[in-house]
């Protein structure tokens, strides 16, 4: 079969391809399209309800699009089997609305998945791929905690190092930081940066919080429903925002250097 | 030889409701997890309709109902993974339409009432070889798919599309869970009858839960409570001439309560009150 030509460059890690997706009647994501580079730290923002999450899900494979296509690392979804490339955090996961009874380690190990093995039920202790990924999100001293005993925050990072453990080169994020205090979100961001400097990883961040990802992501997309906007930060403009949000919103971008 | 073994119905009993009794909460264990607890109740309700068509048709009751409540199960799972209604209204709908359709039976076919008694309050003189062998398999089944698909099942219980981004086979595994569901409901059925089945899948887990342990010891513990809990209400139930049904899950609650109240005893050890004013 030939290689079909298209304009996605290889590096491309996701491609949205005139993407709509809708639940009933009402389109949660209409016509879609954009893509995003190996290395970029993209942020997704727009109101409640703009399909934000619904994007991620549809860059997943979670959601199947009514129209247009979605590639990951250039292979359409619906054939894409290389998961290991892919890391997910969620908001929550549904495990933290019950006391599941598992330990910090155990839920960093599931990320460890590589299909059907019927030694896994026999598995004890931490490989090494584990123990860099407890000690990359500093949850190594916690390990032998029940995740039902953690702070929101520390159930983030436990997630994000479960997503960490088999290295993945697009790591997907559902508002990481909602519900997560002030220390927290700056223990979150260094470690994002720190991944990104050691591992060039591609990120992908869903964020209420504009002030915050304006200075730490490289691009914005902004959702209502449509693509509004796909920027440098640079060059996002205060317009784009009050036009997204529907109200006058001025930026105040506060830089490190 | 003690004297409830002298008889082969309680022997038969021992063994089917033991295998169930460890069957029932390592499902169960998923189950909760999940937040679907009742599942088994609505499944319940279904073999009881499928009990009550073999009655009706006069043939094999039990395979009947292993049948039917196997085919709601994959029709449970089907409709609570699409948009097309929330999971509890899914569970609504199937156990109301199925209890509708053994109303209807009953009033149309005579004395299958009498016969369905034992299958809604569990029947321990009833049990059978066939039901003996059936749990058997039944047991080696769960252990087997326990076993094998140990990751998977707790990957899809923790959380399902973190599961499925993982490349879990997500909608594959709960139909399997949901099937085995249906046929330890029933089997469990003919010793703690349908109304109680629920009880003996979800009161262990509740209770070895409690322990805070992880998840595979989790997993045994709520296994032997089920054991221990059919054991002893079998027993219970043959000396001081109760049903056994209602012994075998009063035990569990026992059990449940026990372990809570330790546990509450140990927190408070470890974390003494407070000073007050």
């Amino acid at each position: 079969m030939p290689i079909s030509i298209t304009n996605n460059l290889p590096e491309s890690h996701v491609t949205f391809e005139h993407v709509t997706f809708g639940y009933n009647e009402a389109h949660a994501v209409e016509d879609v399209t954009f893509s995003i580079e190996r290395g970029n730290f993209v942020a997704l923002i727009g109101p409640n309800g703009s399909g934000k999450t619904t994007l991620i899900k549809l860059a997943m494979g979670l959601e199947k699009p009514q129209s247009g296509r979605v590639l990951l690392f250039g292979e359409d979804i619906k054939r894409f089997r290389s998961w290991h490339r892919i890391g997910y955090v969620p908001q929550f996961a549904s495990a933290f609305r019950v006391r599941f009874p598992a330990t910090v380690a155990d839920i960093v190990k599931l990320g460890e998945y590589k299909g059907i093995d019927h030694t896994a039920i026999f598995r004890r202790g931490i490989s090494p791929a584990a123990e860099k990924a407890l000690l990359l999100v500093d949850m190594w001293d916690l390990r032998h905690r029940l995740i039902s005993e953690l702070s929101g925050g520390q159930q983030q990072r436990v997630l994000i190092g479960r997503a960490m453990v088999h290295q993945p080169e697009l790591l997907i994020m559902d508002e990481p930081t909602s519900g997560v205090d002030q220390a927290g979100q700056e223990q979150f961001y260094t470690l994002i940066r720190h991944l990104r400097e050691t591992r060039k990883v591609t990120v992908i961040l869903v964020s209420h919080d504009i002030g915050v990802v304006l200075h730490e992501a490289d691009k914005i997309a902004c959702m209502n429903c449509r693509l509004q906007s796909y920027t440098d930060v640079n060059e996002l403009s205060d317009k784009d925002l009050s036009a997204l949000y529907g109200h006058k919103v001025d930026m105040v971008v506060h830089r490190h250097e | 030889m003690p004297e409830i073994f002298q008889y082969s119905f309680m022997v038969r009993a021992f063994i089917a409701g033991g295998i169930v009794g460890l069957a029932a909460p390592l499902l169960g264990t998923f189950l909760v997890l999940r937040r679907l607890s009742l599942i088994a109740d609505t499944l319940a309700h279904v073999a009881i309709t499928g009990a009550a068509i073999g009655i009706f048709l006069g043939h094999f009751p039990v395979l009947v109902a292993i049948i039917t409540s196997a085919i709601a199960a994959v029709i449970l799972e089907r409709l609570r993974t699409s948009r097309f209604m929330a999971s509890d209204s899914a569970l609504a709908l199937v156990l109301y339409t199925s209890l509708s359709l053994a109303l209807i039976i009953l009033s149309i076919g005579n004395g299958v009432g009498i016969d369905l008694f034992g299958y809604l309050f569990g029947s321990v003189v009833t049990v059978g070889k066939g039901d003996v062998w059936a749990s058997v398999g039944l047991g080696v089944a769960v252990l087997a798919i326990v076993w094998l698909l140990y990751s998977e099942l707790v990957q899809s219980t923790f959380d399902p599309d973190m599961a499925r981004v993982s490349g879990v086979p997500v909608n594959r595994v709960n139909i399997v869970l949901a099937v085995l569901t249906g046929i330890t409901v029933t089997l469990a059925m003919r010793i703690v009858g349908g109304l109680l089945v629920g009880a003996l899948i979800v009161f262990p887990v509740l209770a070895s839960l409690q322990l805070g342990r992880g998840f595979r010891t989790t997993l045994l513990v709520a296994g032997a409570i089920g054991m221990v809990s059919v054991f002893t209400g079998l027993t219970v139930s043959f000396y001081q001439d109760i049903a056994a049904s209602g012994a075998i899950v009063l035990t569990a609650l026992s059990l449940l309560a026990i372990v809570s109240g330790l546990k509450a005893l140990k927190t408070r050890k470890s974390a003494p009150l407070k000073s007050q004013g």
